[in-house]
């Protein structure tokens, strides 16, 4: 399990105002790692994930992605997204069909496949999410964290390699948070988490990268990245409360 | 938030909710044609209508409260209209009155039509929103040719409006809560159109978002339904009869 999920190299980019976003920046996930990527607002995370994404204008971006062995590129967008299941911050956006089922079923039934084999994907994306009681309901009559877990359901139902989330637990309760992290730590999948929950990282991710005004600044283990206090403000973060106070060690 | 959600009661299971989506369809739209055909001046061909929409909802279950709430809901607009009519419309027109011949101004008949008439074709159309689920109704239509383009409009329409609402709401509330008291009308018009400015440009940006969304699910410009609607032979008898009492409805008022 030691081959490359996702391989960035040397990714720039720039808004169509000319203002860079990404500037060069390199990393790599291996195959079955749940890695961080943290950094502060406006750092260039978002804009990243949708690089990975094929989102960007290609025009305007430089340097090299592999996904999951495919180097991306125009014509292998598609393929790419078979392999990438991208979970966007505001589930309200990622949940736009009339039912709970509808959604999940929205990308099995663009990939193509037979009717049997959608209601076998939807069915295990409901069970795995524990979101079978929603199957019927519209998005909207749904509480954030429910939205939140089939959110996840939709891009499971296409059974990807990699995970990409963006800010997973925003606007989540405690309870909805919590059980968002033991869902994601079930999860077998390549996961690749941007956002500021740093908890959450430390839970979740024995690897972080820190990324600061579109580059790479730091990477390595999460417990002693984000342990490190100089490190952490200097680029507009700060040391977690349960490493602060020297209580938790949970990263394995 | 809590929103007095229309389709509230769509997800039950009388036998009215158990019937094809576009058998319910066919049945509002003959009914509303019909309804809406009836003359201006005329009232007493509306009488015997009322009868489909009271069968509708009593069979599915639907609370009058709820049905009551929603016809008072759009009624302003309505009301309105038809309080103006005896104004304008001052022919005379000789109309029975429980045996008595009597002549009143066209405008009051108009009024009354209009009343009946939204009564009418609200109480049909909550009936049909209460008894059959946003998602079917799509598929009914798209099953009735509807343009691809237009049914995507009414899906995000349906699945947007709720979260529409709740961020006008939102910025409502902040503009109260910083108004220290009165707000001047100037104000009020300037803020307003603030609101909607922002609200539109949201909107934009959430559009931009959701279509991100769907591309990453492989969205290629078309939308697969995941069920297919089923016509039994009680949806068949149903449309029948429904589409008998309404000529019998014509034939009575034409005697």
């Amino acid at each position: 399990m030691n081959s490359i999920a996702i391989g960035v190299h040397n990714l720039s980019y720039a808004y169509p105002d000319g203002t860079p976003a990404l500037r060069g920046l390199t990393f790599e996930v291996k195959t079955g790692e749940n890695m961080a990527l943290v950094g502060r607002n406006g750092a260039g995370k978002s804009t990243l994930l949708l690089a990975l994404g094929g989102f960007l204008d290609a025009k305007s971006t430089q340097g090299s992605i592999e996904i999951g062995g495919l180097t991306l590129e125009k014509s292998a967008v598609d393929a790419i997204r078979r392999k990438l299941g991208i979970v966007f911050q505001n589930p309200d956006h990622q949940l736009f069909m009339p039912t709970v089922e509808d959604d999940i079923a929205f990308g099995p039934l663009n990939m193509g496949l037979e009717h049997d084999e959608i209601d076998r994907r939807v069915d295990g994306s409901l069970r795995q999410t524990g979101t079978e009681h929603l199957r019927g309901k519209p998005p909207h009559h749904l509480s954030v964290g429910e939205k939140h877990r089939v959110a996840i359901a939709t891009v499971l139902s296409m059974e990807p390699e990699i995970l990409l989330m963006d800010e997973p637990s925003s606007n989540l309760d405690p309870a909805g948070r919590r059980s968002l992290i033991e869902l994601l730590r079930s999860m077998p999948h390549t996961i690749l988490i941007a956002g500021h929950d740093l908890e959450l990282m430390l839970e979740l991710c024995p690897k972080t990268y820190i990324i600061d005004d579109g580059r790479v600044v730091a990477s390595g283990p999460t417990i002693d990245l984000l342990a490190d206090e100089p490190l952490m403000l200097k680029h507009g973060l700060e040391v977690p409360a349960s490493l602060r106070n020297g209580k938790v060690q949970r990263t394995s | 938030m809590h929103h007095q959600y229309i389709d509230r009661y769509a997800r039950g299971d009388s036998a009215v909710h158990q019937l094809d989506a576009r058998t319910k369809l066919l049945c509002a739209l003959f009914f509303t044609c019909y309804v809406v055909s009836v003359p201006k001046y005329q009232i007493s061909p509306l009488i015997p209508l009322i009868l489909l929409p009271f069968a509708w909802i009593s069979f599915a279950g639907i609370p009058w409260r709820f049905v009551g709430k929603h016809i008072l809901i759009c009624s302003p607009f309505i009301v309105t209209l038809a309080v103006f009519n005896p104004m304008f419309d001052r022919t005379s027109h000789s109309v029975a009155i429980l045996g008595q011949r009597v002549h009143l101004a066209g405008g009051y008949l108009v009024a009354v039509n209009l009343l009946v008439k939204y009564l009418l074709g609200l109480s049909c159309l909550v009936a049909l929103a209460s008894t059959t689920r946003f998602d079917h109704l799509l598929l009914a239509l798209t099953k009735f040719r509807l343009p691809r383009i237009l049914i995507l409009q009414l899906s995000y329409l349906y699945r947007y409006l709720f979260e529409l609402i709740e961020q006008a709401h939102e910025i409502l509330r902040a503009r109260r809560a910083r108004s220290a008291g009165r707000l001047p009308l100037s104000l009020k018009i300037r803020s307003a159109a603030g609101m909607v400015g922002i609200l539109f440009v949201r909107s934009y940006e959430s559009s931009q978002k959701v279509f991100l969304a769907m591309q990453a699910r492989l969205y290629n410009g078309e939308l697969r339904p995941v069920h297919q609607l089923h016509v039994r032979t009680v949806d068949v008898v149903l449309l029948f009869s429904v589409m008998t009492y309404l000529a019998f409805c014509f034939w009575i008022t034409h005697q």
